[in-house]
């Protein structure tokens, strides 16, 4: 096996043989991002399928800190918000409808046909309790 | 109400609107300004102005037969639709129609995985299923099959693939299109037709043998009007046992012709997934010197590049290589893939990558382990959905112009001059410079990419995007290079390109149009075709 050569401004090459990584238990959060307590509700998974993959709390993969959405948000609030939707306790229904129905940036719009307003509902009743749920658990 | 179909007065749209609601019912037939909003393109260059296709209406059945009794309705009505899947088409006109009075038929509520066979390898999906649902099942059922997924991955199989939409698989998984394998259309009169095998009733291999007997119209309903696609199989990727990646070096920019050669013989071969090019040298783009050399008119001398190349002690290019198979087959493609290259190029050198069993765990999906700076996004690589992608939208979003070019490293220095003095002018030249490498998304062409942003509050800088888009297309046309897919409002654009032999290719479609649809029920104007009653809107809808 050869060694590898660092590269400067381009790519840091180390010794390698198999190159392995452990696999940690339990989720993987984005560093510096403050836990969330998840409460059972049935906008749960709506959530998480609907609006986790850009606003969830994980790593946005590939060297990238945060999801895109979190990401934005936290560079927007500068820490004077949580820039995970699930600990917003300022958000109710009709704030993540306008959101939802006209967009916000690089977010588009969602139709009727793909996130009713009653599953609109469920998200914001989901994270108005995680967002409490979290709270209590600091 | 927003705007009236074309051709349809006001009490007559009102009619209309209550057969639909008689058909799917009232709550999923929506023509409000407000619930019509979703339905613009997020991403329009031409926001807010004349030129924005809108629709008058939107529909979302739930079944097949809901489909056909929209498409009837429509049928007595003379009014066009425009069918959508998961709605997710962005960067090449989202929901919204081509031309403005459609109805939309939204078909997101088809959201069934009819089938999933991990014996013999396919599913059977509707437009409304989108990848994250299709990869959910697999991975509910725990069955043992990869997909390929374009990132983002909330589109449509069947809508990205309608759209020739690509993956990062292997070659012949991440050509949507390819990989597709039969299909149920509902035609402009409402009929139900099922192409390939699925035309003769009581086979059981429909998602097996595409073609059936006679000839295929499958390729007619990508891109095309010819009808709306209600069911779709697709081939998938038995979940292999291993995955490997390395990656390889060559240290001149002449270099990149010999490697380009040996890359296209690892992929038409089957040895390896998709193959990533990169110049190490952009990042030296925030260097004003270099970045006037890598844009200079006319492009750098091959010496000039090269100095800086040595200068800066980076190597020319580099290309990541990712294998697929069981853990010793993977290796010994790898092995292969050095000794071709190293043998050959003087200077390259080969970098062993992660290489991992399938399949992948949490953490190898951030794809944080890797010993160099690899330019493989990893969901994308292992056919997992995801969002990560959308990182890279910046202002209010983007449009994209993808022009197909020949397969070899001359041909991408050529793009790399051509296009970049064409688009000095808007600023641009930054898409396609001396560093620039080409996309190898489709199994047999490489590409290349103007993704120039839009900003829904600034009609100046989306008016420098939508000529820089017109000329880009005109321009890369004088060389041979076509776009591959396109929004609505460049549809016309790209499809006069196409013009063989006086335009003979779109004179076909539109007989054949014009016998099919003869009322221009099914999304006139779309991929260039255009009914006789809409031909008029040609280039200026």
């Amino acid at each position: 096996m050869r060694t590898l050569l660092a590269f400067t401004g381009f790519a840091l090459l180390s010794a390698c043989g198999d190159v392995s990584v452990p696999e940690p238990e339990g989720e993987i959060l984005a560093e510096g991002l403050p836990k969330v307590v998840r409460a059972d509700h049935p906008g749960r998974v709506i959530f998480e399928r609907q609006c986790a993959p850009c606003h969830g709390t994980t790593p946005g993969g590939d060297g990238t800190p945060m999801l895109p959405a979190t990401m934005t948000l936290a560079s927007k609030y500068e820490g004077a918000l949580p820039a995970p939707l699930e600990l917003r306790d300022d958000l109710g229904a009709d704030a993540i409808r306008l959101f939802v129905r006209q967009g916000s940036g690089a977010m588009p719009m969602f139709r009727k046909a793909e996130l009713s307003d009653a599953d609109i509902d469920r998200i914001a009743g989901y994270i108005a309790a995680t967002a409490q749920a979290s709270r209590l658990a600091e | 109400m927003a705007v009236l179909p074309p051709d349809l007065g006001a009490s007559a749209f009102a009619r209309m609107l209550e057969e639909f609601r008689g058909a799917i019912g009232s709550e999923w037939v929506w023509s409000s300004e407000e619930d019509l909003g979703p339905y613009r393109d997020s991403f329009s260059p031409v926001w807010n102005l004349a030129e924005e296709r809108r629709a008058s209406a939107a529909v979302a059945p739930e079944n097949v037969e809901q489909v056909q009794a929209i498409v009837r309705i429509a049928g007595t009505y003379k009014v066009p639709l425009f069918p959508i899947s998961t709605g997710k088409n962005f960067g090449y006109g989202g929901p919204s129609p081509n031309v403005t009075g459609s109805v939309v038929l939204d078909l997101k509520r088809l959201n069934r995985v009819l089938e999933v066979d991990d014996k013999r390898n396919f599913a059977l999906v509707e437009p409304g299923v989108s990848y994250f649902d299709l990869y959910r099942e697999i991975e509910d059922r725990g069955l043992k099959l990869m997909i390929d997924c374009p990132d983002p991955g909330w589109g449509s199989p069947i809508g990205n693939s309608l759209e020739r939409g690509i993956g990062y698989t292997m070659p012949h998984f991440r050509d949507h299109f390819g990989a597709s394998c039969g299909m149920e259309v509902v035609l402009p009169n409402g009929e139900l037709m099922r192409t390939g095998m699925g035309a003769l009733p009581g086979s059981n291999t429909w998602q097996e043998y595409k073609y059936g007997f006679g000839p295929d119209p499958a390729g007619l309903f990508a891109q095309g009007n010819f009808g709306i696609v209600t069911k779709m199989g697709f081939r998938l990727y038995p979940l292999p046992e291993h995955y490997r990646t390395g990656l390889i070096t060559v240290p001149r920019r002449r270099d990149f012709v010999k490697l380009v050669d040996h890359c296209n013989y690892l992929s038409d071969s089957f040895l390896c997934s998709e193959i990533k090019f990169a110049s190490p040298l952009a990042a030296l783009m925030s260097d004003p010197d270099f970045l006037a050399l890598a844009t200079r008119p006319g492009g750098p001398s091959d010496a000039e590049m090269d100095a800086a190349a040595g200068k800066a002690g980076l190597p020319s290019w580099q290309v990541d290589l990712q294998f697929f198979g069981p853990e010793a087959a993977t290796k010994a493609n790898w092995d292969y893939a050095k000794d071709r290259i190293l043998s050959d190029i003087p200077g390259a050198e080969a970098f062993d990558g992660e290489h991992f069993a399938l399949p992948a765990t949490a953490t190898q999906l951030l794809n944080t382990g890797q010993p160099y700076r690899s330019n493989i996004r990893r969901h994308g690589a292992l056919g997992v959905p995801s969002l990560e992608m959308w990182k890279i939208v910046g202002d209010d979003g983007h449009v994209g112009f993808f022009p197909v070019l020949a397969r070899s490293g001359e041909a991408v220095f050529e793009m790399q001059r051509v296009m970049c003095d064409a688009l000095r002018e808007f600023g641009m030249e930054r898409f396609f410079n001396a560093t620039t490498a080409p996309l190898y998304w489709h199994s047999f062409a490489f590409q290349m990419v103007l993704a120039p942003s839009v900003r829904r509050d600034d009609p100046e800088h989306n008016a420098r995007t939508h000529a820089a888009m017109k000329k880009a297309v005109a321009v890369a046309a004088e060389h041979g290079w076509g776009d591959y897919r396109a929004a609505p409002v460049y549809q016309d654009d790209v499809a006069e390109t196409y013009s063989f032999n006086n335009h003979q290719l779109r004179r076909f479609h539109e007989e054949l149009k014009d016998s099919i649809d003869p009322d221009g029920i099914i999304a006139p104007g779309r991929g260039g075709v255009w009914p006789r009653r809409f031909r008029h809107l040609r280039g200026r809808a």
